[in-house]
């Protein structure tokens, strides 16, 4: 029952790979993977036919690291709509009624949503055995690269299915996941990144495979246990929930309409008529929608970025001041992940909710409309990315190198400014052109990597295995919040562990063909792009209503 | 959109905001409407009163029952004060006491001279409080007009009811069928059925011809069509 005739296994398995997308997905994957190794692929100039064993080790490397970067982020897209996605579809009570027991359903989600990513990894083992013919690999180290590639699949997608079922929204649960899942990810790549070779066979086969095992076993017996006995069953999971009573019971941080700097996101609930001349759905979208299905979500990610902020904090601002640039970037990943939340969901939710047919009546202008979601989604994520901003102000306070140069501390900030911005809107015209919260979100983080991510990891692959220049670079990167910290001119740090604030700094990218510094260049280029996303979003949105105008 | 200030629409399908309390709720769509802050205040007032959700004005939306989202989308549809109401099905769902009181409402609001445009397949709830049917098949009016004019469409189709005292019916058929308006007859135990297409005249010289060859007939009257049943007629193409 639990593995043949699993009748939720089944269903998955017929709806997910009847899709086209599956297979569009898989040929991407694999053609992605391809082009990698096809570029990488050692010069056999260089050493005649025998390549050196180095360069087979390093292109594995990087195959296992683009593999296990995949697996992290494409197992939550996969597994936190399972349960989840069964609440908002409203076939949840339906499931828990019929006679199969917690674990068959558990079975059968996760290892739907395992299934296909087994097939994506699969699929790759051809590339794999080419770097395996380079020579100066082990079986053994290709084996427990997928032993290690398999176990990461089944802990990322258990924590993500355990996510889906205490969450109401798919897209509470995908934020949730990641953030539990990228710093785990992130501290595997840096053990795998060790050059002790025993260490990594050590933490690959004596760590790893007991700690996921003891991780795999508590998330099915809390699942279980929740699926036996549902707290939140029965209503459709549209259930009111008291945010005083909710609070009483909350761990940690507590949040407080009321106070700085709680209010900046969250601004007191109304107690009487909003005064004349106020954009209702900006005013409905700040003060009731945010935590309408409970603060948990919130909470959690306030705390988890909180807490991860102090180590990164102290090595990256105050023991290596000139590592400033990768707090920021961690304060920039923090945004991608977040900001999406509140901007996907803000047109698709009003479609899955179907309160548009009552919103498009009224005499709101579809700019209108579509301007309150933008601005209030983008406070939202602005005012939680600046929380994490407050270890930036504190070391340019208190770090003298750092005060020497306190422009940059500017220049960081507008950075962060511009990515709130760009996630927003990216957010929304998602939101407006897909049907379902989930399917927006999942697309905003494609693009947001894209245009994010992609640039600095297509920028060291490019600069490392062909030769383009480092101007040309930064025009191609210019899309990218990361590669624009990174080139934000700092003290350089020299071995006498001095630093020299004055004259000498590091190269700074300057973008092709104009002049700017490739920081100048994302401040200026990344604003003009929102804009554009944000006039496609309103045109989406026109072009929605007259449709829907024909249809009635 | 000057044409959106004068109709109120309440879809059939509709959801409500997460976390939002009723008067909150109106005061959304208020807004909506461009009501200034200082009508609003009595215009939520006296529409919950209208609507009887006083007691519910600060319960959260998504908390109430399905006839109280009814009535609260209602609620909503009015604080605008429309002339023309737009309803689609506006009483889907209700248990048979919301309905009559969903009736009501509907009663009084027409008696606040306002149009309502109503849409549902509860036939013989409508034909109480309607002034005019249309009945729409694929997206083609087959029929419009006030509920006697459809009734008098269908006049050809009349369907007479005559029941005889005797046990032998045989004579009195014979009768019908000889009857030029007579389409059809059928029995059934003592009473025969026919299918007539003349009128009121037709009618009588029929039953007429009935007593004077001393047919004892006990009974002798039209089936009363409703609503449904010429619903039925209209949409299965008997009448064209």
């Amino acid at each position: 029952m639990l593995f043949r005739d699993n009748p939720v296994l089944a269903r998955e398995l017929l709806v997910n790979l009847r899709a086209n997308r599956s297979f569009f997905l898989q040929l991407l994957y694999v053609v992605g993977l391809a082009a990698l190794v096809y570029f990488a692929w050692p010069n056999s100039q260089a050493g005649g036919t025998q390549v050196s064993s180095g360069a087979a080790q390093s292109l594995f490397d990087l195959f296992f690291l683009g593999q296990f970067f995949l697996v992290a982020l494409v197992t939550p897209a996969f597994a936190a709509g399972a349960i989840s996605g069964e609440k908002e579809r409203k076939t949840y009570e339906l499931l828990l009624a019929s006679p199969l027991r917690p674990s068959t359903i558990l079975v059968g989600k996760l290892l739907s949503s395992l299934t296909y990513l087994l097939l994506l990894i699969i699929s790759t083992l051809p590339l794999m055995i080419l770097c395996f013919l380079l020579g100066g690999i082990l079986l053994s180290e290709i084996v427990r690269a997928y032993l290690v590639l398999i176990l990461a699949a089944g802990t990322f997608g258990l924590i993500s299915v355990a996510c889906s079922s205490y969450f109401r929204r798919t897209s509470s649960a995908l934020v949730v996941s990641y953030l539990v899942i990228l710093p785990i990810a992130l501290a595997c790549v840096a053990m795998a990144r060790s050059k002790d070779a025993q260490f990594r066979e050590f933490i690959s086969l004596a760590v790893l495979p007991p700690w996921c095992l003891a991780i795999w076993a508590l998330v099915i017996v809390l699942v279980g246990h929740r699926l036996l006995h549902p707290p939140d069953v029965g209503s459709e999971g549209k259930e009111v929930v008291d945010e005083e009573e909710e609070m009483k019971q909350a761990i940690g941080v507590v949040i407080d309409r009321d106070l700085f700097p709680d209010k900046l996101f969250a601004p007191a609930k109304r107690t009487d008529l909003m005064p004349d001349g106020t954009n209702p759905v900006l005013d409905k979208e700040l003060r009731s929608e945010i935590f309408s299905q409970g603060t948990l979500m919130l909470r959690l990610v306030i705390q988890v970025s909180m807490f991860l902020s102090i180590p990164l904090m102290a090595v990256q601002l105050f023991f290596r001041p000139d590592w400033a640039g990768y707090y920021v970037a961690y304060v920039i990943l923090f945004n991608m992940l977040v900001g999406p939340v509140f901007s996907s969901g803000s047109i698709t939710l009003e479609r899955e909710r179907k309160t548009i047919s009552l919103l498009l009546t009224t005499l709101l202008q579809p700019g209108k409309i579509v301007l309150a979601k933008l601005l209030a989604a983008l406070r939202v994520s602005t005012a939680l990315t600046f929380l994490l901003t407050e270890q930036i102000l504190l070391a340019y306070v208190l770090v003298e190198e750092l005060r020497g140069r306190f422009w940059t501390m500017l220049v960081f900030l507008a950075i962060l400014l511009v990515t709130c911005l760009m996630t927003t809107s990216v957010g929304l015209l998602c939101s407006a052109l897909s049907r379902r919260t989930s399917t927006a979100m999942v697309l905003t983080y494609l693009v947001l990597l894209l245009l994010f991510a992609a640039p600095v990891a297509g920028g060291q692959f490019l600069a490392n295995f062909t030769g383009v220049g480092e101007n040309q670079l930064a025009a191609l990167q210019i899309t990218s919040p990361f590669a624009a910290a990174f080139a934000v001119p700092l003290p350089q740090y020299t071995e006498a562990l001095s630093y020299q604030t004055d004259a000498k700094t590091q190269p700074i990218p300057i973008i092709a063909g104009t002049g700017l510094p490739l920081w100048a260049g994302y401040l200026i280029f990344n604003p003009l792009l929102a804009a554009v996303f944000f006039g496609l979003t309103y045109l989406c949105f026109r072009w929605r209503w007259w449709r829907a105008a024909e249809a009635v | 959109m000057a044409v959106r200030r004068v109709i109120g629409f309440m879809p059939d399908d509709f959801g409500v905001y997460d976390g939002m309390k009723v008067w909150e709720f109106l005061d959304f769509f208020a807004v909506a409407y461009e009501i200034p802050r200082t009508q609003r205040k009595q215009i939520i007032g006296k529409v919950l009163e209208l609507l009887d959700l006083t007691r519910k004005r600060d319960d959260y939306v998504n908390g109430l029952s399905k006839g109280m989202k009814q009535r609260l989308c209602l609620a909503k549809t009015l604080v605008h004060d429309p002339p023309v109401l737009i309803l689609d099905e506006p009483a889907s769902g209700l248990d048979p006491r919301a309905r009559l009181e969903m009736k009501a409402l509907l009663t009084t609001l027409g008696e606040m001279n306002k149009t309502i445009l109503i849409s549902s397949h509860i036939l013989s709830e409508l034909a109480d409080f309607c002034t005019m049917i249309g009945i729409i098949e694929r997206g083609k009016m087959l029929a419009a007009g006030s509920i006697g004019e459809i009734r008098k469409l269908i006049q050809s189709h009349r369907v007479l009811k005559i029941e005889i005292a005797g046990e032998d019916l045989e004579p009195a058929a014979g009768i019908l069928r000889g009857n030029t308006h007579v389409r059809s007859v059928e029995r059934f135990d003592r009473t025969l059925t026919c299918e007539f297409a003349g009128d009121d005249t037709d009618k009588a010289r029929l039953l007429g011809t009935l007593v004077a060859e001393s047919i004892p007939v006990s009974s002798f009257a039209e089936q009363e069509l409703s609503l449904e049943e010429v619903f039925m007629m209209i949409t299965n193409g008997v009448v064209s």
